[in-house]
């Protein structure tokens, strides 16, 4: 074993120039691959669970109807899982379904301590949420539902606490003071619970504080009147209320029983109501903000940057191996075979490729924060989980090796002779 | 030890082919010490790389030590490489980055041999051509007399029944081709088949036997007629 890694640390000394373009290239092509993949796998909802019992309830409305955003071109509500409060507190069926949750998203100025205010994406939602979407947590836990607490997410708290535990903290909200019950883990991959509307939200407080913050609701609803959530609750048609439910098998039929009688019982509602059901989870997240196929052009852009270093490997393997035929014919003229003339070169190359992993793996978490300044909007969060760490230092000696075995095997298949006649 | 019959090697760029062994035949005995002379080109250092398994022939038939060659694998080619046959170059072929004493362990690693074994052996073989002093050093930092007896150490550390120069002293002045010449007598007197391809008149006459090659033929110098056998 250490003969063996004398020989490799030699071989990697030898021509360091080549050597270190070799590890330098693919170290920075392994980062820009893991770079895509991190941020496909953070932008990529997390696969639903099994057996599936998560539904978001619909309403399908009037078709037409368009919303928009303020400068931002009108765009089409695919699948109306957005309700107003007053549906969404008629639809949640406590006796149908095994937990409920509802969620709203907002705009808040917040701060912690005596810090200025700042414009913060929240959450409102109730604290049962948490376990349906089998959110972890960092430090602490989820909210009592009503209190005057909130959760951080890491990101959030990163932000405004240097990301030490922030829990018993305090953060102003409104002219209002509430208590940090929790700060959320970081995840790879989160099983989502809303779409993100301009950056995921860093602040998570209970649903009760809806109507006593007020913040300005969602306007991509079908009601011209946004604001009159506030006024008028009870006759409000601002869509802005999340509501999903885990229904069991058995109590499925008459959820949806339950749902087709409210429709009827609202006919005369305008815009109109046309049908309502229990939306899967996978069919809503399909439908919604996170299409698999769009990433799989960042997932294909990664892996051609890989491929493009693997091409890059043969050739400098090429040259590598050329400047080393004089020390080949010697070996192979001492008694070598070319098996173990093939062993020994591949060996070498994933020797190169284990480094160019390493160096990877510090570089990628080096350009995150570089990534996250270029697009301050949308934050991929580095999170060196074992996943990130096999996939580049697996991906270095996998690529290296792949990339020396041709010039490795052509090498190895020339006469001691002529390998002699090169020097 | 090597019984050679209607060899023949031809080299192709291209289109041209060059012959550059054409019925070579050829029989050295066990413990036999022969030089092989001739004009450049004719076709010694060809022999000598087939004779030492490095190259491979086109026509013929080559049996090392009653092994016919041409039947074994790349592997078994290499084992019976390492196993018999101990290489001298011209230009000594020493791994630069590698000090003496790793240098002359080199063929010892393809067999599977114990470390203190290898040790015993290195050092041994490397007391036999004066260089237990300079094992630490890089062949950088040695004479080129002195790297040639690091090559010949390394082509007795792994006790081979054949050994094949080309051109052992081709790089060195006088006096030191006379040191290495001494030592590769010394070899052969111990029972080594020993081969030297050389250009000296000095050094072939120390062989018990000497050989031209012409033309890709071995030549009987007596009648310059092609041998049948090499022999005299």
């Amino acid at each position: 074993m250490l003969p063996a890694l004398r020989q490799i640390t030699r071989g990697l000394r030898r021509n360091r120039g080549l050597t270190a373009v070799m590890v330098l290239g693919l170290a920075a092509g392994i980062t820009l691959w893991q770079l895509s993949s991190l941020t496909v796998r953070q932008q990529v909802a997390a696969p639903p669970r099994d057996p599936p019992s998560l539904f978001a309830v619909g309403l399908v409305r009037q078709p037409g109807v368009k919303a928009t955003l303020p400068d931002q071109p009108a765009i089409h509500l695919l699948v109306d899982t957005l309700l107003s409060p007053r549906d969404a507190a008629a639809l949640a069926l406590p006796a149908l379904a095994s937990r409920i949750g509802m969620t709203a998203a907002a705009r808040l100025a917040a701060a912690p301590g005596q810090r200025d205010p700042e414009d913060v994406q929240a959450r409102f939602l109730n604290r049962s949420l948490f376990e349906m979407f089998a959110r972890t947590f960092r430090y602490g836990g989820p909210f009592v539902d009503g209190a005057a607490e909130v959760v951080l997410d890491d990101r959030q708290n990163r932000e405004w606490f240097g990301g030490r535990d922030s829990v018993g903290e305090t953060v102003r909200i409104g002219g209002r003071r509430f208590r940090i019950a929790g700060v959320l883990a970081l995840e790879p991959r989160i099983l989502t619970w809303d779409t993100f509307i301009q950056r995921p939200e860093g602040l998570l407080l209970p649903m009760e504080w809806l109507g006593p913050l007020r913040p300005w609701p969602n306007p991509a609803g079908p009601s011209d009147d946004v604001g009159r959530i506030f006024r008028d609750p009870a006759s409000a048609e601002d869509t802005y209320v999340r509501l999903w439910v885990e229904v069991p098998q058995e109590a499925r039929e008459p959820y949806q029983r339950a749902l087709d009688a409210y429709v009827a019982a609202n006919g005369q509602r305008r815009p109109a109501i046309l049908s309502a059901r229990l939306v899967p989870h996978p069919e809503w997240d399909a439908a919604t903000s996170r299409p698999e196929g769009i990433y799989a052009i960042f997932r294909a852009m990664g892996i051609l940057i890989l491929a493009g270093c693997a091409l890059n490997l043969v050739r400098i393997a090429m040259v590598l191996f050329a400047a080393g035929s004089l020390e080949l014919g010697i070996r192979r003229a001492m008694g070598e075979s070319r098996r173990q003339v093939l062993g020994r070169q591949l060996r070498d190359a994933a020797a190169v490729g284990a480094v160019a992993g390493v160096i990877g793996l510090f570089l990628l978490a080096a350009s995150v924060p570089l990534f996250n300044s270029l697009i301050p909007w949308r934050p991929v969060t580095f999170l060196l989980d074992a996943r990130a760490a096999m996939a580049c230092l697996g991906a270095g000696p996998a690529v290296a090796v792949l990339a020396a075995l041709y010039p490795a095997w052509r090498f190895s298949r020339l006469a001691p002779a002529t390998l002699l006649r090169r020097q | 030890m090597i019984e050679m019959s209607g060899i023949r090697k031809t080299f192709r760029d291209g289109l041209r082919a060059n012959e550059v062994l054409s019925d070579f035949n050829l029989h050295v005995r066990r413990g036999e010490f022969v030089s092989i002379m001739g004009p450049s080109g004719s076709g010694k250092t060809t022999f000598l790389n087939i004779a030492g398994l490095l190259d491979g022939f086109d026509g013929g038939a080559y049996r090392l030590a009653g092994t016919d060659v041409h039947t074994l694998s790349d592997d078994a080619q290499s084992r019976l490489r390492n196993a018999k046959i101990g290489f001298v170059f011209q230009s000594f072929n020493l791994i630069a980055d590698l000090d003496v004493r790793d240098n002359v362990e080199v063929p010892l690693r393809y067999r599977k041999m114990a470390a203190a074994e290898r040790t015993r052996r290195v050092d041994q073989v490397l007391e036999q051509v004066g260089l237990s002093a300079r094992r630490h050093h890089r062949p950088s930092q040695l004479s080129g007399g002195q790297q040639q007896r690091v090559a010949i150490a390394r082509a007795l550390v792994g006790e081979p029944e054949l050994i094949l120069a080309d051109e052992p002293t081709g790089n060195l002045d006088s006096l030191m081709a006379r040191q290495v010449m001494e030592l590769l007598q010394r070899i052969g007197e111990a029972g080594t088949t020993l081969v030297i391809v050389t250009h000296s008149q000095e050094i072939a006459a120390r062989a018990q036997r000497k050989l031209h090659v012409v033309d890709g033929r071995v030549i009987d110098p007596w009648t310059e007629r092609p041998s049948l056998t090499g022999a005299q």
